[in-house]
């Protein structure tokens, strides 16, 4: 089950990768580095990102990204492999969501 | 244990070690010897005074050549536009109404560009402007001579953005480009911000101005890889003249190629770096001939620790950079869905073979296009994942969108068939040209970032779109690799230039004859623009408004208030099989235009008229009335009850 209400978490989850991915570019390019040694800082940095990432690659799965994965491993449905394991929530999809055209993103030719 | 500390404890003793010594010969003081340590330095002569500055050449003829044969193009353009007869436009689309004005212009920039090339020192800004002129008369043409933007889908996606615009959120249940939603809610913005009710004026001049903007980035690109002060712009004109793709109208994948085009001249540019071995250890492939091959577990190891060297910029400059690359793999991410993999692909590449420092824009670009899509796409891949994974009735698609075009009269077919042979041509020039860049740089990433977008094949259901999009995200880096081929044959043979010189204008003269092929039934006028939003205006909303044939402004707006129609097998359009599809369909309105006239005659070689007769047929039949005509322009409306549908009197009290 995912939950669109916790999308936010998503969404906060990103801003403090982006954060911190910036912070360490600042940190390493402004320090004075030296060959064959990483400064403390980077080091913590870089841990801070892994950490933040690992948590963003969890959020992303339960809220959409396991049941994603595995549709298209499988080549079923979405929607029916997640009312077989796990069921949709019925509020997460739009009903009204459903392209008309299964061919939208093919824009008529380009000339 | 062995120590190499040699260093001494201060007091003047030296480590009692027995092993490297440190020297304690010391000069003796007052007497000053040369050293016998290095090679003796042989005396450099005396610089004497400089040189008498040398007179430069004088520009003579060139200092006026340019500038009056770009504004003998410019001054020629009105005129143009006056004499060319739209009307008489047939399946050679529109290089053959263009009056002599016209092509007068398009020689006339070319000659600008190629005099300012020609002149012993060329000028940039003179070089920028007869580019800026090269561009207005050719890919500009139609904007010029024509009175409203031509292309069916800029005036749909000027609908995506009217649909928008109202209330800020994108409709849903409309189309599968409304879930990019990035570029119609930029412009919707644009236009609100503006005071503005519609964009057309926008759409009519978007092709000329974006392109432009894509030949600064081939420009700044070609100058990071081929240097020079020529070569650049030659790189900047190839692509325009090789573009017939036509993705420059008013739509998201234009505006995504100008932030793709943005980040690779980053990384080619001020990102750029090398991975270098400080032990002198050869990459792969090998520098030269002769050099050594270690294993390639070795050569591997050795270039993945390897960091590449620092970019030779101010860490402030570095840092900006990397802020302003994010921010446009972010902005790309939710504004397109192929722009956003292609550039990925090509940064991977680099990253991988260490040509630019900041590979953590990589994971920014990755991060950015899997969560918009877990997370704001939602909706898109719960009920439409067969798009992207694609089904048993798409892997013909990319068959079907070449060889299912090929169909028309005789200029339709000429011009389809030049489409392929551009391409192929420009493929060919590009691998003479990675041949010649492998030659001087012994470098094959260049023909390895226009081969990154081959792997869109992957997702064949995006339809025969994506064969146009392989090429145009190859086709900047086609275009300097084939603008250092034709450098190196002029290095080789001088007469070629006017040989080239030529060939430019030939390829100018294709361009605007492939680009306009279509131009029939591309061709919207104003008129048309104004029937159909009021048709949308006096439409209740929730009808069905269903054109004839997918051509004419159609989607301007009501996008999100009307029905297009629904899917029928083998109904893309009511004008495919028109009684069957309009039985089946039924429409509350059918709209017509003149485009759709014409591309029935051209493209599908029906009889001139057809589509009055169609019109007649229907109202005969008394299920729709004519509420507007205009020679080929008009309006059906379903009348009520439908009296086929509905024969039997209805029961009382039922």
């Amino acid at each position: 089950v995912f939950n669109p209400a916790l999308d936010v978490w998503i969404w906060i989850t990103c801003l403090a990768l982006l954060g911190v991915l910036g912070a360490r570019a600042w940190v390493v390019e402004t320090g004075q580095g030296r060959l064959g040694r990483t400064p403390a800082k980077v080091q913590v940095l870089t841990a801070a990102s892994a950490g933040v990432l690992v948590l963003l690659v969890v959020l992303v799965a339960v809220q959409g990204g396991a049941l994603l994965v595995n549709s298209i491993l499988t080549g079923t449905d979405p929607l029916v492999a997640g009312s077989a394991g796990a069921p949709v929530d019925p509020a997460a999809v739009d009903p009204a969501a459903v392209p008309v055209d299964p061919n939208a993103p093919a824009a008529p030719a380009g000339g | 244990v062995t120590s190499t500390d040699t260093r001494s404890p201060g007091d003047g003793r030296r480590p009692e070690t027995g092993v490297d010594q440190a020297t304690t010969a010391l000069r003796a003081p007052g007497v000053d010897q040369a050293t016998t340590a290095l090679p003796a330095q042989r005396p450099r002569p005396q610089p004497g005074p400089p040189p008498p500055p040398v007179e430069e050449a004088p520009l003579g003829i060139f200092r006026w050549l340019s500038p009056l044969l770009a504004l003998a193009a410019v001054a020629l353009l009105p005129v143009a536009a006056a004499t060319t007869d739209l009307s008489a436009l047939d399946g050679w689309g529109l290089a053959k109404v263009l009056g002599p004005a016209a092509w007068a212009a398009l020689l006339c920039a070319v000659g600008a560009c190629v005099a300012e090339l020609w002149s012993p020192r060329p000028r940039i800004p003179m070089l920028a402007t007869a580019t800026g002129v090269l561009i207005l008369s050719s890919v500009g043409m139609p904007s010029v001579v024509e009175p409203a933007a031509r292309f069916t889908t800029a005036w749909l996606l000027a609908g995506f953005t009217d649909a928008i615009a109202g209330d800020g959120i994108p409709a849903t249940g409309v189309d599968a480009r409304f879930y990019w939603p990035a570029f119609f809610a930029q412009w919707a913005w644009f236009r609100d911000a503006g005071g503005a009710t519609q964009l057309d004026a926008v759409l009519r001049w978007f092709p000329p101005v974006v392109v432009a903007v894509w030949a600064i980035g081939i420009y700044a690109l070609a100058r990071s890889m081929l240097g020079g002060s020529r070569a650049p712009w030659v790189a900047a004109w190839l692509f325009v003249g090789l573009n017939w793709i036509e993705q420059d109208y008013f739509s998201p994948q234009a505006t995504g190629i100008v932030l793709l085009l943005t980040v690779l001249t980053f990384a080619l540019g001020p990102l750029a770096t090398r991975r270098t071995d400080a032990a002198g250890v050869p990459g792969w492939p090998a520098p030269h001939a002769d050099a050594p091959r270690l294993p390639l577990l070795r050569r591997w190891l050795v270039a993945a620790m390897t960091p590449p060297n620092r970019p030779t910029l101010p860490p402030r400059q570095l840092l900006l950079i990397y802020f302003c690359a994010a921010l446009c793999l972010l902005a790309v991410a939710p504004a397109h869905q192929l722009t956003p993999f292609a550039i990925i692909g090509q940064l991977v590449l680099l990253a991988v073979v260490g040509r630019f420092r900041g590979r953590g824009l990589v994971l920014v670009a990755g991060v950015a296009v899997v969560v918009f899509f877990i997370v704001a796409g939602r909706n898109f891949w719960l009920s439409q994942l067969s798009l992207i994974t694609g089904s048993g009735e798409d892997k013909g698609a990319l068959e079907a969108g070449v060889g299912g075009r090929l169909m028309g009269d005789t200029g339709q077919v000429v011009v389809k068939y030049l489409r392929i042979v551009v391409p192929g041509l420009t493929w060919v020039l590009a691998i003479a040209g990675a041949w010649v860049y492998w030659r001087r740089r012994r470098d094959l990433v260049p023909i390895g970032l226009a081969v990154v977008p081959m792997g869109f094949a992957a997702v064949q259901s995006y339809g025969g779109e994506l064969f146009l999009r392989i090429v145009l995200y190859g086709l900047p880096i086609l275009a300097i690799l084939g603008a250092d081929a034709l450098r190196a044959l002029v290095r080789e043979r001088r007469s070629m230039e006017i040989v080239l010189a030529a060939g430019m204008a030939i390829m100018f003269a294709t361009l605007v004859l492939i680009r306009g092929g279509n131009d029939a039934y591309q061709i919207v006028y104003p008129k048309d623009v104004a029937l159909a939003r009021q048709v949308i205006a006096d439409t209740p909303q929730g009808l069905e408004i269903v054109p004839l044939s997918h051509v004419g402004p159609y989607g301007v707006e009501g996008i999100d208030t009307h029905s297009g129609g629904s899917v029928i097998k083998g109904c893309s359009q009511l004008a495919n099989d028109p009684i069957r599809c309009i039985d089946a369909e039924y429409p509350d309105v059918i709209i017509t235009f003149q485009a759709v006239e014409n591309e029935g005659v051209v493209l599908d070689q029906k009889p001139p008229g057809w589509s009055l007769e169609l019109v007649q047929q229907l109202v005969a039949s008394g299920r729709y009335v004519v509420t507007y005509q205009d020679g080929f322009n008009a309006v059906l409306k379903k009348t009520v009850p439908d009296p086929v549908a509905a024969p039997v009197n209805p029961t009382p009290g039922g």
